[in-house]
């Protein structure tokens, strides 16, 4: 038996078919529930996808090349969810698209609005499509944020004004009146792609306090309990996903942790 | 709730160390007996631990009682995680309670000891109850050790989805 049961349920999970998506994802479906993975155009080995679904006795996922930033994709994913089922009972909001950030007059605005456009706002149509084509908004939705939206991290400009305002649109009343949101807040994720966003110098970094680095399946743990229902009433508030290093990330405590 | 069975089968190993009198804490301990959690007096059989402050202290002696069992529990114990579920009842002791959070997660960063603090409305509604119990729940099953020193606050009764 296996703690939450969700057979049954449906689940999408955006930026599903690598890191702490993909992670995440074979984590609902190990649980029992019907996912569906998106990515973005030749990110994806769906036979690779489905061996390790396969591997730890999930339910075979759907892949779906849908571009979070495309309207038209969007209102495809969800024509193809609505054909096979009633509704979502869970969204994980984790597709990010954004470049890496450097010196103040290096930021772009056209770089800025495309980020907010593709990696936030794009939250707004998905539960338009998903009012439209299944009746309701998703029962619950976990929008996977960090605290670069409060904390500054090397190269992160672009993914923390992302965030900042995809957390705020996750937590508006109009929203929050059908959904249960959560907003996950990681810290330290190790994933694939973490050189690649903050460099090799910041991963040194954070080696010298690996006890602080969060590993994919501790943060797909939290998703879990977020489906689980048991974590409703702690709904609409930072989560951090950190082992406590918001706790001492400052210049006079971290120095003596090193 | 849908999963408590599961839940309880994920729980059955958890030795569960609970310190309180009142309300809230009698409610903990009705949800565990339905799921068949073991609850242990000693601290030294427990493996996790579950601290309610009732009444809540409202004097400096009551106050420094409280954080020196507590801490003393954090400190000296094998406890793996503890959670101090608070209701709103007196401020100063709230106040205290989310330093002390601070505080004692930053001291635990080296050891496996995760400790969490829930806090919940003063004179809560019976659900609001349930729902902390279930956080609580939650951050004691292990699906949540990534959660270290922090302070979630019960809101107000979710928009239809339920467990």
């Amino acid at each position: 038996m296996t703690f939450p049961d969700l057979t049954g349920q449906v689940a999408l999970v955006t930026g599903g078919t690598r890191g702490l998506g993909l992670t995440s994802g074979l984590a609902l479906g190990r649980h029992g529930a019907s996912v569906w993975l998106t990515h973005r155009w030749g990110s994806a080995e769906r036979s690779e996808i489905e061996a390790a679904f396969e591997s730890v006795s999930a339910p075979r996922p759907r892949v779906v090349e849908a571009d979070i930033g495309s309207a038209e994709d969007t209102e495809r994913l969800f024509g193809q969810i609505a054909a096979e089922h009633d509704g979502l009972d869970l969204l994980v909001a984790n597709a990010c698209v954004a470049g890496v950030g450097g010196s103040l007059d290096a930021l772009r605005a056209r770089d800025i609005r495309r980020t907010l456009q593709a990696s936030a706002f794009s939250l707004t149509e998905y539960l338009r499509q998903s009012r439209t084509q299944l009746g309701a908004a998703p029962a619950r939705i976990v929008v996977m944020s960090s605290d670069g939206v409060a904390v500054h991290h090397p190269g992160y400009d672009y993914v923390g004004f992302a965030k900042a305002a995809l957390e705020a649109i996750a937590c508006d009343p109009s929203l929050t009146r059908e959904s249960t949101t959560f907003l996950i807040r990681c810290r330290h994720a190790l994933t694939g792609g973490f050189t690649e966003i903050f460099g090799a110098e910041t991963l040194a970094v954070l080696q010298r306090y690996e006890a602080f680095a969060v590993q994919p399946p501790e943060v797909a743990d939290v998703i879990l309990a977020c489906a689980s229902g048991y974590l409703d009433g702690v709904r609409n508030q930072p989560i951090q996903v950190d082992h406590g290093a918001g706790r001492v990330d400052n210049v006079l405590t971290a120095g003596g942790l090193s | 709730m849908r999963h408590d069975h599961a839940l309880g089968v994920l729980m059955a190993q958890r030795r569960l160390l609970l310190r309180g009198d009142g309300v809230v804490a009698e409610a903990v301990e009705r949800r565990l007996t339905r799921l068949e959690v073991s609850v242990v007096h000693e601290e030294a059989l427990a493996t996790d631990a579950i601290f309610t402050w009732e009444p809540a202290p409202r004097t400096p002696g009551d106050l420094g009682a409280q954080i020196q069992q507590l801490t003393q529990s954090l400190d000296t114990g094998g406890l793996r995680r503890v959670v101090l579920l608070l209701s709103d009842e007196a401020p100063v002791a709230t106040a205290i309670a989310e330093t002390l959070t601070l505080y004692a997660a930053a001291h635990l960063v080296r050891k496996q000891t995760r400790f969490n603090m829930v806090r919940l409305a003063s004179s809560p509604s019976a659900s609001a109850l349930q729902r902390a119990i279930n956080t609580t729940l939650m951050l004691i099953s292990g699906r949540m050790d990534a959660v270290h020193g922090q302070v979630l606050s019960i809101v107000a009764d979710s928009p239809g989805a339920s467990a």
